[in-house]
């Protein structure tokens, strides 16, 4: 059984135990560090991109991707509706439901069933001061075949029923707990105490990929939202910085001759960071500083040059802290191509406040933009200008962006939202996504489904057990970015052999 | 340190320790009771264990009951030492052998040294006894209550060996003041220089009531070793004890427990009179002893249990983890109080509130400019700032901000209109930060400024009713988990079980969770039902605020529909909601039962009846259940039954809280996440286990008594020896920097105010402004590479990446040259800011005018004595060439901001 493989490698971790302290993984993982970062090469070279977009506190999106057949009774759109308890209005403050007319159409041409997306998924015009560009949304990119959605994924250990929930089967930890969600989301493989944990697999990737840092020693995963463990892999630690750029330190800048002694004090701050100290604190504060002030310095000259090659002229959208970010992925994206060549790279940028127990709508306000609406337009807003910008760097077949959440949220309400679930759905952009369809199992929308022939299995308010796993959304991706042999794939997922397929189809080769 | 270490260096050169050793029997009764049982294999470490201050008390293998070790954990010259002395036998014959030596990670040798030729007094002559060396002890610690001794001697009679040793004694920590009586700093050994050479080693054992001593008294007879040890209990400034004398067994292999012979040796009394004298006196029936008296002086004390701090740095460092930062008065108050007694002292202090100043501040304001709420949020955190800088009860605001980071509550976001909401809840924390928890994480609970940003407020029941069968069915509106989850995940019991040291406790090899998604959803119920007061209009600020109550009367207010769902309302114009709002916006919570779930149902026609099993109960954590309400709570419900509906919502409130309150998990949760919050990201399993001891119990019998809680992490011994394990400390998060920065320089509010109205750009960190409820970062933080390779947390380090290192630096840079010009290179003048914080001229144009005596005066004032010898060399090498031609001012200015972005101010330590 291969399946059995992945507890043999942890025993095999776990009595190495001490001495694991004292090198990397790829020092215990033989199999991680015979496999050589060649694959990217071998896959046909060029530039390739993942950028992650999380959208914090648990996106509901069985609201964002509406079965939208009929509204007769007993249509999907009608199962929706009264499970969600009916179209939200004036009168009905308790519903969740969006009314049919509002759902943007969209027809997946992978499914017998019309579909529809949130009314904040339309074209729109970005405007930024005395600038602005028109731009397509989601309901566009979908139906020009940019853009798919992957259904009720989660974190899963292995397929598993509700019969087999009940069962005690082994199911992820924390179920429904947010951070804890998230952070199974980052790492996939929903196995908090393997040692493979401790790097997202965007990290993972990006080591098998990318290799090491550029030359001017840029990380080749990049966050614009802070910490984040998806890009964390074996000696792969994430270079941050903020949407507005890279921030140089004031008042300590080399070879200036100045009436603060700014110079000497630099050359004396650099001599700090680079002593050795006792405390692991102190020396890991003095490397990030350090890291900060080198890479800073290179970056900010490539993101400023003055013939305005590190910058974008797409128009993204003012006071979308979204778009922001995405805009410096942009840029980032067009300076490590033609500064140093780089050849893998991967981002996150993140965007909060989905963590609606109260206030999905708004009363008195457009469902469009107002609650859950809000959150969404931001969403559409920036992926429609990132998706301009793409066009602009040439980089629309090489970069494809993607959202995770930390869950899907219960189907019925608590009175103004909804509550923490499992299994959940994701967009994924880009020329090389085959779009317009949709990938895995869209469930029913019930709640207490108990069905094995077509796996839909919800608990008591509608939390829907998933039927694609992370591992497999993520494995299907880093197939793309170029780990395509199966003993690599399988070194960096290994859960994955737990799953019929690997490769979900979403990805052209 | 000097005096201390001369008088250890005397001590060793001539001591006569005597002692005796313990009869395990008489100790395991006075014993504290601490877990002897070995740490859980399934602590999460993988870090090898590191000794620490936490290892002083007594040890002795079980199986050779009647003889074993006394440990003193002790710094000298800055480095930890064991002094053990091992109280045994030869041929029937008590003996006792001392020594001093080196601990290097779990390990320490002490070559061990026998004394000979002494009597007892009145006929104690100093210098008869003979000093011999007997041979080599080592000993191997695996946790901080099991270890091996092994041994080497060639002295006559001895041999080598070796033993398993067990923790017998854990000495109390010094958490009371040594003038009101016997304290835990009184551990230690004693002697009266005037016959140096025989002496007392103290232990101070358990808490409140059932406090006792332990002493072992090594002495001489007609020439030969003595000890006899003693324990009874203490009152006050005496200790009482009973002593025994033993004799007849050998030393090992040859001992054998069973030829201990244990004669009653009389009694004892130890009086102290402060933390370094007591007199002494005995009587003994046995023959040669005699009675007799003697003063008693202090030899050692254990680190990490004096009585008060040796020197300025020590008191520095205290009022680093204990303050928003050290400043020359409270420095000299800790010298002169002591630790314990200066948290005594912070504790009778008044509370330092924010909120009914900053409504009054909000009410002047509106009449004059009003503005939208938002506007006032900078009103808020200047608040925060002006108080936690100058404050006199800095421990209670220090709680509180720890506090403010388990019990998560921000302003970004849905609160992003109400900081007077925002400011009362801070003020919850000041009033209980000192108060028991369990009445903290009852007012937290029902506060409507949680039940906004939880989403708790205006939580209702599902309704049931009965459809076309007349089958009563549950309706799809469930009442929100939000607060439900949180509550038990993050304010009290986590997600999985743990012992007492915070190790998770397994089964089956997988960490057992502490509720299930049922109970999530159960205890929801219990959360239903709750909205604002209405208690009639209100005058804030000299602002009159209406509330229109509906002119209901006593408890048929709370069955109004239109209260339920009623807001307090605000001070407004036209275009313009300001943030001043009535009380009822932030008083507590109250319950209206129609919407509260009572277990029966929603429907008039089944006479409300009670809900089929099993949703007639509800389930909650650890088995918690609450039962249907006797009488149907609706809309129509009248007379008396509207009381006892309203004493239905209170009691499963009640029920909710004590279930919560009473778990055992709560003690390693919340003693782990103020430990990282004051001292330690990393607390050994015994700290942890010590302070959660003592949220267990105070000594009198109270559980939660947080004010306990805050004393047993500071003063623990592992917090506050002075040499501390090498991964002690924590990373000082970024607002702890700039109020140490401010308050180390007498820091001036420039036109009253300290001006840092969003520190969240810079620092990634607003008082009561996380992202979310998981806080800025998260306790279990662990950052890539090195750190998290090694088993260690970091939790302030999630918010330090390259992008905040710089706008840190460069914030920090703004506040400290606030007012202070750098226009010319040799020459700083000043301007007072009129809108902003600054470094007071007179404290910088005070400081010492060498560049070395400088650097070292910044490096009292900002790192209480912790900085390297290479980081000094350093710094006065710029001042002596590069900056030479500077003023004192520039020169200041410029290491102070150089400090506050180094490697080494970043570690708290």
């Amino acid at each position: 059984m291969r399946c059995t493989h992945p507890k043999h490698r942890r025993d095999f971790i776990k009595q190495l135990g001490g001495s694991f302290a004292l090198g990397s993984v790829a020092s215990l993982l033989p199999q991680l560090a015979l496999m050589p970062r060649a694959v990217a090469q071998a896959s046909g070279g060029g530039y390739r991109a993942l950028v992650c977009v999380y959208l914090a506190g648990a996106n509901d999106s069985y609201n964002w991707l509406v079965p939208r057949d009929s509204e007769s009774a007993g249509s999907r759109y009608d199962t929706y509706r009264s499970t969600r308890g009916g179209v939200y209005s004036a009168t009905n403050t308790n519903g969740l439901a969006h009314a049919f007319n509002d759902l943007l159409p969209i027809t997946p041409s992978n499914t017998s069933s019309a579909y529809g997306l949130h009314p904040s998924s339309t074209d729109y015009t970005a405007v930024n001061g005395a600038s602005s560009q028109a731009h397509g949304g989601l309901q566009t990119l979908f139906n020009q075949g940019k853009a798919a959605f992957i259904c009720n994924s989660g974190p899963l250990v292995q397929p598993i029923s509700k019969t087999e929930y009940d069962n005690g089967a082994p199911r992820p930890a924390q179920l429904f707990s947010h951070n804890d969600q998230e952070l199974l989301w980052h790492v996939g493989m929903s196995a908090p105490n393997d040692p493979l944990s401790r790097f997202g697999w965007g990290g993972r990737v990006a080591k098998l990929t990318a290799g090491g840092s550029l030359p001017n020693g840029l990380s080749p995963t990049i966050s614009l939202a802070g910490s984040a463990r998806y890009l964390i892999g074996d000696q792969i630690l994430p270079y941050q910085l903020a949407s507005s750029g890279v921030n140089l330190i004031d008042n300590y800048t080399a070879g200036i001759t100045d009436t603060n002694y700014s110079s000497a004090r630099r050359a004396l701050l650099n001599d700090l960071l680079d002593d050795s100290y006792a405390h692991p604190f102190s020396r890991e504060y003095g490397r990030v500083v350090k890291r900060s002030l080198d890479v800073g310095e290179s970056l900010s000259g490539l993101l400023g040059a003055s013939d305005g090659s590190g910058d974008v002229t797409s128009v993204f959208p003012a006071g979308n802290t979204l778009a922001d970010q995405l805009k410096m992925v942009a840029r980032m994206i067009k300076v490590s191509r033609a500064a140093f060549s780089a050849q893998r790279q991967v981002f996150y940028v993140r965007v909060g406040s989905f963590d609606l127990h109260d206030g999905m709508f708004v009363a008195g306000q457009p469902v469009a933009t107002s609650g859950h609406g809000a959150l969404l337009t931001t969403v559409n807003q920036a992926l429609g200008a990132f998706w301009a910008a793409l066009g602009e760097i040439n980089a629309r077949s090489e970069v494809t962006t993607f959202t995770m959440s930390d869950f899907g949220r219960t189907l019925t309400g608590n009175g103004s939202g909804s509550d923490h679930a499992w299994g959940g759905n994701l967009l994924v952009l880009g020329d090389a996504v085959q779009g317009g369809k949709l990938y895995g199992t869209y469930p029913n929308l019930i709640v207490n489904a108990n069905d094995n022939t077509n796996k839909d299995w919800s608990f008591s308010r509608g939390q829907y057990i998933p039927t694609t796993s992370v591992d497999q959304v993520a494995a299907t991706l880093a197939r793309w970015m170029g780990v395509s042999d199966s003993a690599a794939l399988a070194s960096i997922f290994p859960l994955l052999d737990n799953f019929s397929a690997s490769d979900l189809g979403f990805m052209n080769a | 340190m000097k005096a201390q270490r001369s008088a250890l260096l005397w001590m060793f050169v001539w001591l006569s320790l005597g002692s005796a050793w313990l009869s395990s029997t008489a100790i395991a009764a006075a014993a504290s009771p601490a877990r002897m049982h070995p740490v859980p294999a399934a602590a999460k470490s993988t870090s090898a264990f590191v000794v620490s201050a936490d290892i002083s008390g007594t040890w002795y293998d079980p199986a050779q009951s009647g003889h074993g070790f006394v440990v003193e954990h002790t710094i000298i010259a800055g480095a930890p030492q064991l002094l053990v002395t091992w109280f045994t036998y030869l041929d029937g014959e008590t003996r006792w052998l001392f020594g001093l030596g080196p601990l290097i990670g779990n390990e320490a040798r002490i070559p061990l040294s026998i004394t000979s030729g002494a009597n007892f007094p009145p006929n104690f002559v100093p210098n008869t006894a003979t000093v011999q060396p007997w041979g080599e002890l080592v000993f191997n610690f695996s946790s901080v209550t099991q270890g091996r001794a092994s041994w080497t001697s060639s002295f006559p009679g001895f041999n080598n060996g070796s033993m398993s040793i067990f923790r017998l004694t854990t000495p109390a920590s010094a958490l009371e003041s040594p003038t009101a009586g016997i304290a835990g700093c009184h551990a230690g050994a004693w002697y009266d220089p005037a016959q140096s050479g025989h002496g007392i080693f103290v232990e101070i054992l358990g808490s409140g009531a059932n406090r006792s001593m332990l002493a072992i008294w090594y002495a001489y007879l007609n020439g030969a070793q003595r000890w006899m040890t003693a324990t009874g209990p203490i009152v006050g400034n005496t200790a009482t004890l009973t002593a025994t004398i033993t004799s007849g067994a050998d030393f090992p292999p040859a001992f054998n427990a069973a030829n201990v012979v244990r004669a009653p040796w009389g009694t004892m009394s130890f009086v102290s009179v402060d933390g370094n004298h007591a007199s002494w006196q005995w009587n003994s029936s046995v023959a040669g002893f005699g009675s007799g008296s003697m003063n008693l002086t202090r030899l050692t004390s254990l680190s990490g249990r004096e009585c008060t701090p040796s020197n300025d740095a020590e008191a520095a460092r205290f009022l680093t983890q204990a303050s928003f930062g050290p400043t020359a008065a409270s420095v000299s108050e800790v010298r002169t109080l002591g630790f314990p007694a200066w948290i005594a002292a912070q504790k009778l202090l008044p509370t330092t509130l924010q909120r009914p100043i900053l409504e009054q501040q909000v009410a002047a304001h509106v009449l004059v400019d009003p503005r939208n709420a938002q506007y006032y949020n900078a009103f808020r955190v200047e608040r925060w700032f002006n108080t936690a800088v100058s404050a006199s009860d800095q421990l209670r605001q220090r709680m509180a901000f720890a506090l403010s980071q388990i019990m998560v509550l921000s302003d970004q976001g849905t609160l992003s209109n109400n900081p007077i909401g925002v400011a009362e809840y801070n003020d919850i924390l000041l009033r209980h930060a000192f108060g028991n928890y369990r009445d903290l994480l009852r007012e937290v609970t029902l506060s409507p400024v949680m039940g906004a940003f939880l989403t708790s407020l205006r939580n209702q029941k599902t309704d049931w009713t009965l459809d076309a069968n007349n089958n009563l069915v549950a309706g799809l509106i469930a009442p929100d988990e939000n607060y439900a989850r949180e509550v038990m995940q993050l304010f009290s019991v986590g997600l999985v079980e743990r012992n007492r040291d915070f190790s998770p406790i397994q089964v089956g090899g997988q960490n057992a969770a502490t509720y299930t998604q049922d109970e999530v959803t159960d205890t929801a119920q219990v959360f239903t039902g709750w909205a604002y007061a209405c208690s009639g209009p209100a005058t804030v600020g000299g602002i009159s605020i209406n509330r229109n109550c509906t002119g209901c009367i006593g408890s048929a207010c709370n069955f109004s529909s239109t209260l339920f769902f009623s807001n307090p309302g605000r001070y407004a114009v036209p275009g313009t909601v300001t943030a001043l709002m009535h009380p009822d916006a932030y008083l507590p919570m109250v319950c209206y039962p129609r919407y509260a779930d009572t277990g029966r149902s929603a429907t008039a026609s089944n006479n409300y009846a009670v809900l089929p099993a099993p949703n007639d109960i509800k389930s909650l954590i650890a088995g918690v259940n609450v039962a249907p309400s006797s009488v149907a709570c609706h809309a129509s419900t009248t007379g008396n039954d509207q009381q006892t509906c309203l004493n239905y919502c209170t009691a499963q409130i009640d029920t909710q809280i004590d279930a919560l309150f009473l778990h055992p998990n709560v003690p390693p949760m919340i003693a782990r996440q103020l430990i990282q919050r004051m001292t330690t990201s990393n607390p050994s399993p015994g700290y942890i286990d010590r302070v959660a001891a003592t949220f267990e119990n105070d000594g009198s019998g109270v559980r939660g008594n947080l004010a306990a809680v805050a004393a047993a992490v500071l003063l623990d011994p592992e917090a506050r020896a002075t040499a501390p394990a090498a991964n002690f400390g924590k990373v000082r998060e970024p607002l702890l920097r700039l109020t140490a920065i401010w308050r180390g320089f007498g820091v001036q509010a420039g036109g009253g105010v300290y001006g840092v109205t969003s520190p969240e750009r810079f620092y990634a960190q607003r008082p009561l402004g996380a992202p979310s409820v998981f806080n800025f970062y998260e306790p279990d933080y662990q950052q890539p590479g090195e750190i998290a390779d090694a088993g260690l947390f970091s939790p302030e380090l999630q918010i330090l990446d390259e992008s905040t290192a710089i706008t840190t630096a460069d914030e920090l840079w703004r506040r400290v040259f606030a007012g202070y010009s750098t226009s010319n290179a040799t020459s700083t003048t000043f301007s007072a800011p009129t809108q902003g914080a600054y470094l007071s001229p007179t404290e910088l144009d005070a400081l010492p005018s060498d560049n070395a005596g400088l650097i070292e005066s910044l490096n009292q004032k900002l790192m209480f004595g912790a900085m390297s010898s290479t980081m000094k060399t350093k710094l006065t090498a710029l001042l002596n060439a590069d900056m030479a031609a500077a003023d004192k001012r520039r020169k200041a200015l410029d290491m102070i901001h150089l400090i506050a972005i180094s490697p080494e101010f970043a570690l708290q330590q």
